[in-house]
């Protein structure tokens, strides 16, 4: 086990690699959902209330 | 549109030729933006020897290299005006009732642009050469390559510039579309005076490249144009 | 009308592929993951770190991709006013920032055990330093522009620009190394015709293309939602006006 993370002496270069490549994809992957989950409920939040709008205004 | 340029097509060189002396005369009057340019040029490739030590042999190595990156931001500092200036005082708007083709409005800019402010730091360039130690036989090969390759970063600058016109921090978006977009033409302009021949391949490139832009820059800069004018 | 039924079309669609492309890219990505750091074996040169190559290369791959893919968008979008096209091309370029910063990292790591530096002027590093610097430059110009439709074009115009430069680019980067250094460094490359090493490899790529594809999809609909967000608020603030002048 140790010797696989060890990686012949070169662990400290291929796991950063890897680790970065995970976080860095993971995390875009993460915002983009965030932003995506924030504009469906405005959305939602703002057509609800547009209908409103629409129902008292008539 | 387009059936009036067709009618007008004989005189479009006298709208051209008074287009660029008209911008000339414009920067003359305005106090020489090429003049500013030439200083600005002169004073950051004298902050080189300042900043990598005064060898002569180190600087021999780095001169062509400082010249044409001096060269690059001179021009783009200077390029910020090309279309804003005749956006902020409407000569835009008139400019579009011409009957005169875009994309030919674009080149009469970049040609004036280039005779008031890449002719001057043409003219120093060689000053610079002595300054910074540059290999005699490299100043021919230097002034050929300036020749040659600053009217491609005119062209490139135009479309940034026009893409930024009325922007706000237009300046140093400018700055950053276009820097890029220059990496060949600083490539083979730099190369071309380390091959140490008058006419050489990199000269040959940099002869491409200029030639591309003069195809699609006026085109890509004139949509923006258009674009920012409506 | 054409204007409203494209991006309906287009969430409706997306949102039948977006649980497909992203469990296929999710399912490439692990067994690439495995097959790069457990069954690839190790090269005879590069020892083990020529497994950098399996996250390196994909990277450097799509670093130029999406850079096509956003050309190919903003000329869709330029020529037949198509909107879903503009905000494909908005959408997938922070995704090209991220790989190009990733190739640029994974090339250092790589770099250091092989050159003993961090960092050389080598000829694919540098053209995806200056790929970065588009993938700003674009992404700055839609941040200037606060009109959409306005922020789409100029931002398209860059993008072909841009990728018309690319080749150019390319070339002169690597024509400058062979001037500066005749050929002394080995690449950043791995050793392609050993078939352990190349399908990991490939799968890692197909990984990192459904991973995009996946991402352009999901970012594309948030587009929609936004401007959809932006017109119904813009629609608010005239009923609203409205109401006032009624009372």
């Amino acid at each position: 086990m140790a010797e696989f993370f060890s990686m012949d002496g070169y662990g400290g270069y291929i796991w950063p690699a890897y680790v970065l490549s995970v976080v860095i994809l993971a995390g875009f992957v993460l915002v983009s959902l965030r932003s995506y989950r924030h504009a469906q409920k405005r959305v939602a939040d703002l057509e609800a209330n547009t209908s409103k709008a629409a129902t008292t205004q008539g | 549109m387009s059936s009036l340029n067709t009618q007008s097509q004989p005189g479009l060189l006298p709208i051209v030729k008074s287009m660029i002396a008209r911008d000339m005369v414009l920067s003359a009057r305005i106090g020489g933006s090429g003049f500013l340019a030439a200083v600005f040029f002169i004073i950051v490739v004298s902050l080189v020897p300042l900043g990598v030590g005064p060898q002569p042999e180190v600087l021999s190595v780095i001169a062509s290299g400082m010249i044409w990156v001096g060269v690059l931001l001179a021009s783009l500092l200077s390029l910020d005006r090309l279309f804003q200036a005749d956006f902020e005082d409407g000569s835009m708007e008139l400019f579009f009732l011409l009957p005169l083709p875009l994309p030919v409005l674009v080149l009469a800019k970049v040609v004036a642009f280039w005779l008031t402010t890449a002719l001057p730091l043409i003219a120093v360039a060689p000053i610079l050469g002595l300054l910074l130690n540059l290999p005699g036989p490299s100043f021919g090969a230097l002034i050929l390559a300036l020749v040659i390759g600053t009217p491609g970063l005119s062209l490139i600058g135009s479309i940034a510039a026009a893409l930024t016109m009325g922007l706000r921090r237009g300046g140093l978006l400018l700055s950053l579309l276009s820097l890029p977009l220059c990496v060949p033409i600083l490539i083979f302009g730099v190369g071309s005076i380390a091959e140490g021949s008058m006419w050489n391949s990199s000269m040959a490139l940099l002869l491409a490249t200029t030639l591309i832009a003069i195809v699609v820059a006026p085109i890509a800069a004139a949509g923006a144009l258009k674009l920012n004018m409506t | 009308m054409l204007i409203h039924a494209n991006p309906k079309r287009f969430m409706d669609l997306s949102g039948r592929l977006l649980p497909y492309f992203s469990g296929v890219a999710g399912f490439l990505l692990v067994l690439g993951l495995y097959l790069a750091l457990f069954v690839a074996p190790k090269d005879y040169q590069q020892s083990e770190t020529v497994r950098i190559m399996f996250v390196h290369v994909p990277a450097a791959l799509m670093t130029t991709f999406v850079y096509a893919f956003m050309a190919v968008a903003s000329i869709v979008g330029l020529a037949w006013k198509h909107p879903v096209a503009d905000m494909a091309a908005k959408a997938a370029a922070p995704i090209g920032a991220c790989f190009a910063v990733l190739m640029l990292a994974t090339g250092a790591l790589w770099g250091q055990p092989m050159w003993g530096t961090w960092w050389v002027w080598d000829a694919r590093l540098t053209s995806a330093l200056v790929q970065l610097f588009l993938y700003i430059g674009y992404i700055a110009l839609w941040e200037a522009i606060d009109e959409p439709t306005r922020a789409a074009r100029a931002a398209a115009i860059l993008a072909i620009v841009g990728v018309i430069n690319i080749p150019i680019i390319k070339f002169s980067v690597e024509w400058w190394n062979t001037l500066h250094q005749p050929a002394s460094l080995a690449k950043l490359d791995g050793p392609s015709i050993d078939p352990s090493f190349l399908w990991p490899l490939l799968i890692m790529m197909a990984g990192y293309v459904m991973f995009f594809a996946t991402l352009v999809l999901l970012r594309t609909r948030t587009e929609i939602l936004n401007r959809r967000m932006r017109s119904l608020h813009m629609a608010q603030v005239r009923v609203g006006e409205q109401v006032k002048s009624y009372g």
